[in-house]
């Protein structure tokens, strides 16, 4: 069986954003970057059905600039047999991604597609279920649990209030969620060999996808600081608050 | 003896002073947790408060102890039902940044970490860096001139204060609140207290040197096979990556182990086979280049076979699992608790035959005690937790023996970066000639003549 | 203009994150109709009638819908959308799993848990976890769009009285089949997952005295959680640590009882949205955090609390 994962280069999850001062994005000026967590957890997930002997070929996609070949190298240093970085320095919408991961499950014929459930840049949460309405494949979000079973896949999702088991028939999109596993270390000596792994660069032309933008940003705040808090004389105060300020109970 | 207490109630306000049931309720140790005996406990706002507490117990000869963030490993804040504490807790305010000169001047009481995001916030950092960050305090380390994680780049507490201001025994203030990087004019007073474990003055104040940010940083921890490849491991980091190495801890298979597969609090991301483990941490500005020679560093310590095995972290949040495994001291306690704990120091090629010598001859006593060993191996401190089971008297005495002795012969200290405190006072000599220790207790003399200031801490009882 | 807004529920009756949905809608400007699919789910479409602001409702009742399996339920919204400019839910599970699928369908972007509104097409929504709001725009002709149901007031569940009509289309994808469901039992909720928190620290004393406080959480439906210290003094078990070395908590409302506020706890709740501290000692340094500080004996404040709740 053949999965494709795809991942993204986000700023690395410890990093406290910082808002430009003329208000038009965050400053992304040498900070630390990184896998996005979830798609950490997708790799990691696609590796341990490999080594389970049900995964037979793990392909990695990134798509931006120059750089997500970093994330790319990572993916394959974890375990993942090739890369394809589809480049393009603009930083293309949710439904793009999705037209254009699309295409590659056109050309790849994966079984399985695994992506992070968002991404903790942007907080999405879309591009897996917008590949699996694009592709009419049934999808599984927020995976905490996932079993292969013949032709079929087992997803426990995690949902408000608990947990939800599917059953997928093959191929299908799976999103991770925290919970699923905790991602492994890339050991020195496969860093080394990752260096070699194939890595193949395509634009998105070259599958026949022209982003089109759905959504412009605006601005960019800081969000409203925290108020000096104040000190009450007695419960009935404090309840009172709670209910009619707050407005937390 | 109220009278007293009244008077210093004067001096704080009410409120300010606890006593009885709200002293027994604080702890006194970290390792104990025991109850505060003390008679009371006062927490001044500030050095002026201070001096007019310290006027009134010099007056009715009242012994005192501080306390900062209680952090300390050697019983050094305990205090005795006849004592009084200070606390430093109401004084944390960082009174001024200058980010120019790069210096903060901060009241005793602020603890470390809210000194570490004060620097972050005017783009630099304040080096020194220990587990305890977030409850130690500025006037604790000062006080036990404290080394932490760090030291192998920045040195040690010493090496980041420029100026002190101290209240004496009688109460009187000595503000030596230096910002200057040179000033050879006289004595340098502050490194009389810094390290003097609250013995010879409280201190108050503290202006400290801030270092440029090193922003971009990477983590692994790698496996070595030998001590020899250990040590040759180290000078090669050194070599190739100079300034920009920022840590070198090691752990010995006894403690990674321990802490990873044998009790499961942390995953093992690397086989537990090995004698060695060291966490090393790269440090530099620009994100690509850092991560950039870190691991060509690395690979190449790999392909010299200095290292069998590595992983690297590929975001800060594995590199915090990582430090998370070497940082989990509380762990430690609790998975081979009753614990004797060694902080010492020694010449880095002999503590592989110390340690091995160690082992045998605890395990000759106590054939299934456990002796786990990490620590600050660049620096030559090693930190050793013996566990045999209990933990009486005799047997501390025994093990004590055992872990300073051979100590005394190579020209090790029993105390490399924790202080003295109660606990190894008797054991000073071994570290100090007769003449350090005369010069010492005459310094003592001098400034506290009294002997209020932690009463029977550090230096030998006069007889 | 018209609205075409999602209901969330468990087939019985209606999510009350709904009503924050209709007071967005309601911002929007434009009749606001609600789809209400399930299966025997007629209940909730009753309810759904009452809501203020709904000029209709929409119930789509049968087997094929019950379980809220995004590739039926996103078809099924694709085919009504034809009428409308805004399609609209709280950002519950099942909605996040299927408005994606919608937008991917009808070719539109989606504008994910908006917490303001601007204009019927400009929105505030948080990014970075909320370390920064965003201000963006759509400019599809069909705006799809999830709402953050916590920074919406509920829409009145009552006084409204839409009509409601029966939509029978049925869309069996197939494809993905529900296998089982395990929903977390009521009671005390989960440390991570509450949105309310209540923790104690060493000034409860004691392991029996940690029941006022458990009194307290069953009252606000909180979860129980402590400090180190009370952890250390086996009044709990170490699962209930918050903090640096514990669980990370970020609930809508954090109390803070005879807890002092040192840094490690600090780390694990200053996320939380209200703060709240009760301790004897003015000086605690957990003030500082608090939105709402109240100096007083816990053991007097503890039981006046759990009655007057
Ligand atoms: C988890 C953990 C990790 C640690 N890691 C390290 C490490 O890596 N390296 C290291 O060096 N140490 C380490 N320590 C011990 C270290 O000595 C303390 O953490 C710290 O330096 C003490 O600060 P404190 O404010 O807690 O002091 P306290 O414990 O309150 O006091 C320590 C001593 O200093 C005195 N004192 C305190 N404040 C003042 C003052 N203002 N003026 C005069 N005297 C004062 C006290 O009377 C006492 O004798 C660690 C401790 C813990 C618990
Ligand atoms: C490496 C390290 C990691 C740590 N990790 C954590 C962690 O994850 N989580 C954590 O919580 N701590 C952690 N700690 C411990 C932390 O530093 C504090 O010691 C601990 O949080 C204190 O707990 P507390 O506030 O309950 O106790 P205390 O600090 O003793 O405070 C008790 C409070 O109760 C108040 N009080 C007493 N009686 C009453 C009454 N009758 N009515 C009202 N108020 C009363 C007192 O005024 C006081 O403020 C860590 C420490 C270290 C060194």
């Amino acid at each position: 069986m053949k999965i494709i994962v795809s991942v993204k280069r986000v700023i690395d999850y410890n990093v406290k954003v910082r808002v430009k001062s003329d208000n038009s994005d965050v400053d992304l000026s040498n900070v630390k970057m990184a896998l996005n967590p979830f798609c950490e957890i997708a790799v990691e997930e696609a590796i341990r059905l490999k080594e389970a002997g049900i995964a037979s070929e793990i392909v990695v996609v990134s798509i931006g600039p120059n750089a997500v070949q970093e994330q790319l190298r990572t993916a394959m240093a974890l375990g993942a047999d090739r890369a394809i970085h589809i480049e393009t320095d603009s930083q293309p919408e949710p439904l793009n991604v999705a037209k254009l991961l699309a295409k590659v499950m056109e050309v790849e014929a994966p079984e399985l597609v695994i992506l992070g459930k968002q991404s903790i840049d942007s907080d999405n949460n879309q591009v897996g279920q917008m590949l699996a309405a694009l592709t009419r494949r049934p999808q599984g979000t927020f995976a905490s649990k996932v079993t292969v079973e013949g032709g079929d896949v087992l997803v426990t999702r995690e949902v408000d209030g608990g947990l939800r088991t599917l059953s997928l028939t093959l191929p299908a999109i799976v999103t991770t969620d925290l919970r699923l596993n905790e991602p492994r270390y890339a050991k020195l000596p496969d860093i080394m060999k990752a260096k070699r792994k194939p890595l193949e660069v395509k634009t998105p032309a070259d599958f026949g996808v022209e982003f089109k933008q759905h959504i412009s940003q605006l601005k960019v705040e800081t969000p409203a600081q925290r108020q000096a808090g104040i000190k009450l004389d007695s419960v009935d105060a404090l309840i009172d608050k709670l209910k009619n300020e707050a407005k937390v109970i | 003896m109220d009278t007293l207490l009244d008077f210093i109630e004067k001096v704080v306000g009410a409120k300010n002073i606890l006593r009885g049931e709200d002293v027994r309720a604080r702890p006194a140790d970290w390792i104990t947790k025991e109850p505060c005996l003390a008679l009371a406990l006062v927490r001044p706002a500030n050095a002026e408060q201070l001096s007019q507490v310290m006027a009134l117990c010099y007056e009715a000869d009242q012994p005192v102890v501080t306390h900062g963030g209680l952090t300390g490993l050697v019983r050094g804040a305990v205090a005795a039902s006849n004592e009084l504490v200070i606390s430093l807790e109401r004084m944390t305010e960082i009174e001024s940044v200058d980010p120019v000169g790069g210096t903060l001047t901060v009241q005793a009481g602020v603890p470390l970490q809210i000194v570490q995001e004060a620097a972050e916030q005017i783009g630099m950092q304040f080096a020194l860096d220990l587990g305890a960050r977030g409850s130690c305090t500025i006037g604790g380390n000062i006080a036990t001139n404290a080394g932490g994680i760090r030291v192998i780049r920045y040195g040690m507490m010493r090496d980041q204060v420029l100026g002190l201001e101290v209240v004496l025994a009688d109460g009187s203030v000595v503000s030596s609140m230096n910002n200057m990087l040179k000033n050879n004019a006289g004595y340098d007073l502050k490194h009389m207290f810094i390290g003097s474990e609250g013995t010879l003055g409280i201190v108050t104040r503290a202006v400290l040197k801030l270092q440029p940010q090193q922003s971009a940083s990477q983590t692994a921890l790698v496996a070595c096979d030998s001590f020899e490849s250990l040590v040759g491991l180290l000078q090669h980091m050194r070599q190739t990556l100079g300034g920009e190495l920022g840590a070198f801890e090691v752990m010995w298979r006894s403690y990674y182990a321990l802490l990873t597969k044998e009790s499961g609090r942390h995953n093992a991301p690397l086989d537990t086979d090995a004698p060695f483990y060291v966490l090393i941490e790269g440090l530099g500005n620009d994100q690509a280049e850092t991560a950039q020679r870190f691991e060509q560093a690395i690979t190449l310590a790999f392909e010299k076979e200095l290292l069998s095995d590595a992983v690297v972290a590929n975001s800060d949040t594995q590199s915090d699992r990582l430090w998370a495994i070497r940082e989990d001291i509380e762990g430690l306690s609790e998975l081979i608790a009753p614990r004797f704990v060694f902080d010492i120091s020694l010449p880095i090629i002999s503590m592989d035959t110390y340690v091995n010598e160690l082992e045998a001859s605890v395990r000759e006593i106590w054939p299934d005690a456990k002796v786990v060993v990490f620590g600050h191996l660049g620096d030559g401190n090693l930190h050793v937790s013996i566990s045999t089971g209990d933990s009486n008297e005799e047997t501390r005495i025994k093990i004590e023996s055992l872990v300073y002795k051979p100590l005394k012969e190579i020209g090790g200290s029993i105390s490399a970066e924790h202080g003295i405190g109660l606990k190894k006072k008797d054991h000073l000599s071994i570290s100090r000639n007769p003449g350090e220790i005369a010069l010492m207790m005459r310094l003592k003399e001098a400034m506290d003549p009294k002997g209020l200031l932690n009463r029977g801490k550090v230096l030998p009882n006069k007889n | 203009m018209s609205i075409l807004l999602i209901a969330e529920h468990d087939n019985s009756t209606l999510n009350p994150a709904t009503l924050s949905a209709v007071t967005a809608a309601s911002q929007l400007g434009g009749d606001i109709s609600i789809l209400v699919a399930g299966s025997g789910c007629q209940s909730v479409a009753d309810e759904a009638a009452q809501v203020m602001g709904i000029s209709k409702v929409l119930l789509a009742d049968n087997a094929c819908y019950e379980k809220g399996l995004a590739e039926n339920l996103s078809v099924l919204i694709v085919e009504l959308a034809a009428d409308y400019n805004h399609i609209i839910a709280a950002a519950s599970s099942t909605i996040k799993d299927t408005m994606p699928r919608v937008a991917a369908l009808l070719d539109v972007g989606q504008l994910s848990e908006i917490v303001a509104v601007e204009s019927a097409d400009t929105f505030k929504r948080p990014i970075y976890a909320g370390n920064a709001i965003a201000t963006v725009q759509s400019l599809d002709t069909v705006k799809v769009i999830t709402v953050r149901a916590s920074a919406f007031e509920k829409a009145k569940a009552e006084g409204g009285n839409a009509n409601t009509e029966v939509v029978d289309v049925v869309f069996d994808i197939g494809g993905s089949r529900f296998v089982s469901e395990e929903l977390v039992k009521s009671g005390r909720p989960e440390l991570t997952a509450a949105s309310t928190v209540i923790s104690g620290g060493r000034g409860l004393g004691s392991a029996e005295n940690f029941s006022l406080l458990e009194k307290v959480a069953d009252k606000l439906g909180a979860a129980v959680g402590a400090s180190r210290a009370a952890v250390d003094a086996g009044f709990v078990s170490n699962d209930l640590q918050v903090g640096q070395t514990g669980k990370i908590v970020a609930p809508e409302l954090y109390i803070a009882v005879g807890i002092s506020g040192a840094i490690q706890h600090l780390a694990g709740m200053k996320e939380s949205k209200v703060i709240v501290a009760i301790n004897k000692d003015g000086e605690a340094p957990i003030f500082q955090v608090a939105d709402y500080g109240l100096v007083g004996d816990l053991f007097e404040v503890l039981p006046e609390l759990e009655t007057k709740l």
